[in-house]
């Protein structure tokens, strides 16, 4: 095992949606979903793509507005008598006010649509975009510059949900000493596949922070425990993310079997915690736990006071 | 006769507008559908970057 | 990267639009405003309209309606008024066209916008409705009356007073007066009749004037050219000239039968052919052609008579100085034709006029010729042959002669060579002998004058159509009197008849050389005799009885060759005189 470093990361946004990490520049026409607030290139500042959009929106409708005045205007030059002039006049202005009063109750409407279209159309401009970001990742990475290379893979892995992003980010990752307070990922890492160097990761996760193990890890090693038990201590492993999964008494429900069969690895104070679970929920199906839980208890701990009393 | 002629077109305008906006409010699209679209759209195709 | 964001694509389109419409705003602003004018110009019209002032009321209008903005006022009202302004537009045009000719002088077209100005004053006269108000109205101020009646007035004084000092200084080079006075209209001579009255009185004494002062001054061409050019101006302005075709047919008959009576033929001449110049403004019957027609006749008619009595000379002159008159030429070649026949020395005589010839001789039907003649010239020692073809083209022939030309004599023996082609013998003093002969033999076909042999003899005497009998020829035949054959290259000795002595005086009797070659065929003679007395006629040196009596020609034997005032000029046996022509019908 390579020797970690230390490190702090850099703190990531927090998005209600991944729209809005997208940042425009309305004169390079080019996007940019990392932390810089200001273009690389021209040194104009960025726009969030949604304030773009609606640009472009606002400016349809005034384009329609003024189409109608231009055709407004012809009908009154068109005019040959008074009552032409006047009934040009009279019409152009009625429509003119129910447009506006149109686009006011309902222009909202069309903002959001208009948005949507305004991303396929950009789909293109986007992905470029993208991989000019995953090219400076490569040139970072040739430097040395790691920490740089995973904080930007990071958030273009919030775009592209890819293997290869994945793994790059394990990669990284594996090379620093991992702490709580690093905002650490587990989840957004599952590979499709299975990964020995994911596994690792989870290892040095869960001792750090278990409450990162949620259902789909759980399902993930569930699934691959055979390639898993390969691994250098690989039944431990397991029996740690068994024992992490006794967080919730709904991940117990589902994984009971993994817990079952790695009962033995679990570590104490999480087979304390089974125990008393176990205890509370044992007539709700839980039977087959039980007797497990209560044969490891009692082949191991029968004379360790913590247990005493609650089986 | 141009004239009402081009008044005319001034109102269709309005009008095909006036639908248009209609058929926009029937669909309200809410963020979350925008935000899947936008990650369906970036990966459709390209799963190699 | 894409070419164009699309939020720089809708800040661009936007702003198009923009432009668009602030261009389209401005024109609206225009419009509005000019339509606001319009409408102003239309109120103020009608305003004008009720107060009677048509003039402003039309030209308000006029303005506002080019102004074509909106279509504004009721149709009837406009369309009175846009009828207004056709009026004007008419009026004016007129207007300015009279100005324009009236300043250039231009006579016709002055009367033409006279005319039209006449016809939209008729369409608008008597009438009580607007357009008739407009139309003396805008007429008034226009003054169109007024510059039109001073033009015609000063125009009428200038053109009276220009053909009476034309009349006074006998300068009749500038007559523009004429079409002047025939473009002023009608109503400043008051009415038509009266124009035409007048103008005719004035044209007339104006041409009787002015041909009195002619014949007083010029000579008969110039006066018949100069009326003859007034006649036909005079007919292109469609004027009745039969009073002066008229005059002019007086004066000239009395000049005509003044010539032909003082027997002036090449004034006679001269005079005929000005007047048939003129002959496209003469009447068809003009008494003065009919005369001069006559008096030809009767030329010709005598010329023929020359002809008859062999007066060549005479004939020819007479053709020749009637040429003028009529084309004679081909009179003339006939003339020629039958001097030749007649004569055909001439034809030598014609070709060479500065050579005298002797020994000239002539006659027809020889060698393939219709006429022929030769003759020799001393001076430069040869025979000179002309001959004129069927074809009736002249060959000339010559030939150099190495004999005594002082005493060469030169004739045709039809005997030697044939009827038709005979051999020319020129005989002449010889040096070694009495005479020397030379033959010559014309050949027409390959225009050549063959010499066939050059002899000298004592004597020659032809004997057959191939062969001559010589005596003492020098070469063979010395001393001999030998028999020799005409061959190609001339004579061959082919024997002895006989000795010298024996036979020189028997010979001599062959010799034909003085008769037999004048031509007896054309020589009819004019017979001189004066005609049986039948019936006798007086003939006068003039055509009346107060000229001298010359003699007396009997009925039949004379040509009337002009007529005049029941007089005829007749030419008999070539000399002229005058009978009455009621002594005999020609």
């Amino acid at each position: 095992m390579r020797k970690r470093i230390g490190v702090q990361f850099r703190k990531t946004r927090k998005t209600t949606h991944t729209y809005e990490r997208i940042q425009a520049c309305t004169r390079c026409h080019t996007y940019h979903v990392l932390w810089e607030t200001h273009c690389e290139t021209c040194g104009r500042a960025y726009t969030p793509i949604r304030q773009v959009s609606h640009a472009v929106t606002r400016r349809n409708v005034q384009t329609r507005f003024l189409l109608l005045g231009l055709f407004v205007c012809l009908a009154v030059l068109s005019a040959k008598t008074l009552l032409q002039l006047a009934l040009a006049g009279g019409i152009g202005c009625v429509l003119f006010i129910l447009f506006f009063v149109m686009q006011k109750k309902y222009g909202i409407y069309e903002r959001d649509v208009q948005f949507q279209h305004f991303l396929t159309r950009e789909m293109e401009t986007l992905k470029k975009s993208l991989l000019r970001h995953l090219e400076e990742v490569g040139n970072d990475v040739k430097e040395g510059h790691l920490k740089e290379a995973y904080e930007k893979t990071r958030e273009i892995g919030h775009f592209i949900d890819s293997d290869t992003i994945k793994i790059r980010k394990i990669m990284f990752l594996n090379h620093y000493v991992l702490r709580k307070d690093m905002e650490l990922e587990l989840e957004t890492l599952i590979p499709s596949m299975y990964d020995k160097d994911f596994m690792e990761y989870v290892r040095e996760v869960i001792k750090v922070q278990p409450s990162l193990v949620k259902k789909s890890v759980l399902t993930y090693v569930r699934r691959y425990k055979n390639q898993i038990l390969l691994l250098e201590n690989g039944d431990q492993l397991i029996g740690q993310v068994a024992g992490a999964a006794l967080r919730m008494k709904s991940y117990v429900d589902e994984y009971q079997d993994l817990i079952i069969e790695f009962i033995d690895f679990l570590p104490r104070e999480r087979l304390l915690r089974l125990a008393k679970m176990v205890q509370t929920h044992k007539n709700e199906g839980w039977e087959q736990l039980y007797h497990s839980t209560k044969n490891r208890v009692d082949t191991h701990y029968a004379f360790d006071p913590d247990f005493k009393g609650i089986l | 006769m141009l004239t009402y002629f081009l008044l005319f077109a001034a109102f269709l305008l309005l009008a095909v507008r006036f639908l248009k906006l209609l058929r926009l409010k029937r669909r309200n699209l809410s963020n979350a559908e925008i935000d899947q679209h936008l990650h369906a759209l970036l990966n459709e195709k390209r799963d190699s970057p | 990267m894409l070419p164009i964001s699309p939020y720089h694509r809708s800040l661009w389109v936007r702003n198009i639009f923009l432009g668009l419409f602030a261009l389209g705003l401005i024109a609206v602003l225009f419009k509005l405003g000019f339509g606001y004018k319009q409408i102003t110009l239309y109120k103020q019209a009608k305003a004008f309209y009720e107060q009677k002032n048509l003039l402003q009321a039309e030209e308000t209008f006029s303005r506002a309606h080019d102004m074509a903005v909106l279509s504004y006022g009721d149709d009837e009202w406009n369309s009175t008024m846009l009828q207004l302004t056709a009026i004007r537009t008419e009026l004016e045009g007129l207007h300015q066209y009279s100005r324009s000719a009236i300043s250039e002088k231009k006579v016709a077209e002055i009367g033409a916008i006279y005319e039209q100005y006449q016809a939209v004053k008729q369409q608008y006269q008597n009438q009580k409705d607007v357009p008739a108000m407009f139309f003396q109205q805008l007429s008034a101020r226009l003054g169109m009356d007024k510059s039109f009646s001073d033009y015609y007035l000063n125009a009428l004084q200038t053109a009276k007073a220009q053909a009476q000092s034309n009349l006074e200084k006998e300068n009749y080079q500038d007559e523009s007066f004429i079409e002047t006075l025939l473009a002023i209209p009608d109503e400043y001579y008051g009415g038509k009749k009266k124009k035409q009255a007048e103008l005719s009185a004035l044209f007339q004494n104006y041409e009787k004037t002015k041909l009195r002062a002619l014949i007083a001054s010029a000579p008969f061409e110039d006066i018949i050219t100069k009326t003859a050019t007034s006649i036909r101006h005079y007919e292109k302005l469609g004027i009745e000239t039969d009073w002066l075709v008229n005059q002019l047919e007086k004066y000239a008959l009395a000049e005509i039968k003044e010539v032909i009576r003082s027997k002036d033929l090449s004034a006679f001449v001269d005079m005929a052919a000005a007047y048939r110049k003129i002959q496209d403004v003469l009447s068809s019957d003009s008494p003065v052609l009919d005369s001069i027609t006559r008096y030809l006749e009767g030329k010709l008619k005598q010329a023929e008579q020359y002809i008859k009595s062999f007066e060549f000379t005479k004939a020819r002159e007479l053709y020749e100085q009637l040429n003028p008159l009529q084309d004679t030429a081909k009179l003339l070649s006939d003339l020629e034709k039958l001097w030749l026949e007649y004569d055909p020395a001439r034809l030598l005589q014609l070709r060479y006029p500065d050579r005298t010839f002797t020994d000239m001789l002539s006659g027809t039907d020889r060698w393939g010729a219709k006429l022929y003649a030769f003759g020799l010239s001393e001076a430069d020692q040869r025979l000179y042959f002309a001959a004129k073809m069927p074809n009736d083209s002249i060959l000339y022939l010559e030939q150099s002669l190495d004999v005594d030309m002082k005493s060469a004599k030169a004739k045709i023996d039809d005997t030697l060579g044939s009827k038709e082609k005979p051999v020319i013998i020129v005989s002449a003093s010889g040096k070694e002998r009495a005479n020397a002969y030379t033959a010559l033999s014309p050949n027409l076909t390959k225009e050549s004058l063959d010499k066939r042999f050059s002899v000298e003899a004592d004597e020659l005497s032809v004997e057959d159509s191939e062969h001559v009998i010589m005596k003492n020829a020098a070469g063979k035949g010395e001393n001999e009197i030998a028999l020799f054959k005409l061959e190609d290259n001339g004579l061959a000795y082919i024997e002895k008849l006989a000795d010298l002595d024996e036979s020189s005086e028997e010979t001599t009797e062959g010799t034909r050389s003085e008769e037999a070659t004048f031509p007896a065929d054309g020589s009819t003679e004019a017979t001189d005799q004066t005609p049986p007395a039948t019936q006798k006629i007086d003939v006068f040196a003039g055509p009346g009885e107060e000229y001298e009596k010359i003699g007396q020609v009997a009925d039949g034997s004379f040509q009337v060759i002009a007529d005049l005032n029941g007089w005829y000029q007749i030419v008999s046996n070539g000399k002229e005189g005058w009978i009455r022509a009621t002594a005999s019908t020609p």
